[in-house]
C-alpha cells in the first residue's frame, strides 16, 4: 500500500512539473492578473500619440512593429514574502525556457535584472525584462511587436523623445518602484 | 552516473563556446556585482553603434564583431574574494590560460589572461583579475577591498580592447590589456 503512495506520489509530482515547465510567459500573466498582490499595466502602442509628430519611414514601421507593453508588478510587503518566493520561483522557471534568449543579466545592491528576447535578432518578436528587488518586490515587463527590428527602436525613442508623450500610464509603475 | 555525466558535460561545454561555468555560480550571489553581457546585447548595441557617427562607436561595432560575452564579478566581501581567487587558480590550472602580464599598483593587484586565439593579436578568451585595495574616495581617505573579475570570450582582438571598455564602461584597467 505505501508503495503505491509513494509511486502515486512520485508520479503526481512528475505530472506536476511537466505541467508547470509548459505554462507560458502569456499564461502567467493571465493567471497573475486575478491576484491582488500583482499590479498589471498594459500600455498599447497607441499611447504614445505619435500621429501629430512627423516621423521618418523607418520610425513609422518602428512604431508599426510595436504592438504594446505589458507590465506585471509584484509589490511585496511583510504579509505576502511567501507568495513572493512562490511567484517568484515560478516566473524563474519559465524564464529559464531555451527559446528566451538572454541579451543582459545584472545583480547589483539595488536589485537583480535580466533582459531576454524571443525571436530572431533582427526580428524580435518580445522583449522580456525581469527585475526583482529583494525589498519592493519584483516586475516583468514585456514590450511585444511583430518583428521589431533593434536598430529601428532606437528611432522609435528618438520620435517618442519629439511627440508630446510624458510618460502617461506608466504612473502606477513609478508608484512602485518609488513605494 | 550522475557526476559522470557532469564531468562530461562540463568538459563538452567549451564546444558551445561560452564555457566560464565555473564562475557561473557568481552570477547570483548576494555581495556579488554582476554584470553578464551575451552576444546578443553586444550585437545590439554594436548595430546601433554602427549605424552613427562617432568614430569610437565605429570600432566598438568592429571589436564587437568577434565578442561572444563579457561578464563582471565585482565584490567586496572578503570571503567571496577568496572563493574567486581560489576558483580563478583552479580554472587557470585547467585551461591551457597563459599570464598575459600583471600590473601591481600599490595595493591594487591586476593579472591578465589569455587564452591565445587565431594570431598574435587575437585571443579566444581574456580574464582580468583585480585584487586589493582601492582608493575609492581620496577625500575620506577610505580603502574598499575590491575584487574584480572580467571574463571575455569570443575573436577578440588585443590592440582593439581601448574601444570596447570605454563603450561598455568596463574596468579601465582592461585598457592594458596589451601585447606590447
Amino acid at each position: 500500500m505505501k508503495k503505491i503512495n509513494q509511486l502515486i506520489a512520485v508520479f503526481t509530482m512528475v505530472l506536476c512539473t511537466a505541467c508547470s515547465s509548459t505554462q507560458s510567459l502569456q499564461e502567467y500573466y493571465v493567471d497573475s492578473a486575478e491576484n491582488p498582490n500583482f499590479l498589471k499595466v498594459d500600455v498599447p502602442s497607441s499611447i504614445l500619440n505619435l500621429d501629430n509628430v512627423d516621423l521618418t519611414s523607418s520610425e513609422k514601421e518602428a512604431i508599426a512593429s510595436f504592438e504594446k507593453l505589458n507590465i506585471l508588478a509584484f509589490k511585496k510587503s511583510i504579509e505576502n514574502a511567501g507568495d513572493y518566493e512562490i511567484e517568484r520561483t515560478k516566473v524563474k522557471a519559465i524564464l529559464k525556457n531555451e527559446d528566451f534568449i538572454q541579451l543582459m543579466k545584472m545583480n547589483t545592491p539595488y536589485g537583480k535584472a535580466t533582459i531576454k528576447y524571443l525571436g530572431d535578432e533582427d526580428a524580435i518578436d518580445e522583449v522580456i525584462i525581469y527585475g526583482d528587488n529583494k525589498e519592493k518586490g519584483f516586475a516583468l515587463i514585456r514590450v511585444l511587436g511583430d518583428n521589431m527590428n533593434p536598430a529601428n527602436m532606437m528611432q522609435l525613442l528618438e520620435a517618442i523623445q519629439k511627440s508630446d508623450y510624458k510618460g502617461e500610464g506608466f504612473g502606477q509603475l513609478e508608484d512602485l518602484l518609488k513605494g | 552516473m550522475r557526476k559522470l555525466i557532469l564531468v562530461v558535460a562540463i568538459a563538452i561545454s567549451p564546444i558551445f563556446g561560452f564555457s566560464q561555468s565555473i564562475f557561473d555560480r557568481f552570477e547570483d550571489m548576494d555581495n556579488v556585482g554582476t554584470v553578464v553581457v551575451n552576444k546578443g546585447m553586444i550585437d545590439l548595441v554594436s548595430k546601433i553603434g554602427s549605424m552613427s557617427d562617432d568614430p569610437e562607436a565605429e570600432e566598438f561595432a568592429e571589436v564587437a564583431k568577434g565578442i561572444n560575452g563579457i561578464k563582471v564579478f565585482i565584490t567586496e566581501d572578503k570571503r567571496i574574494a577568496s572563493d574567486m581567487t581560489a576558483t580563478v587558480k583552479k580554472y587557470l590550472k585547467s585551461s591551457s590560460m597563459e599570464e598575459l602580464m600583471r600590473v601591481k599598483d600599490k595595493d591594487v593587484n591586476v593579472k591578465f589572461y589569455i587564452k591565445n586565439g587565431k594570431d598574435e593579436d587575437h585571443v579566444r578568451e581574456l580574464l582580468m583579475f583585480v585584487s586589493g585595495m582601492k582608493d575609492i574616495d581620496l577625500d575620506v581617505n577610505g580603502k574598499k577591498f575590491e575584487t574584480v573579475l572580467v571574463s571575455m570570450t569570443g575573436d577578440i582582438d588585443l590592440n582593439k580592447i581601448g574601444a570596447i571598455t570605454n563603450k561598455m564602461d568596463l574596468p579601465k584597467e582592461l585598457k592594458k590589456a596589451n601585447r606590447d
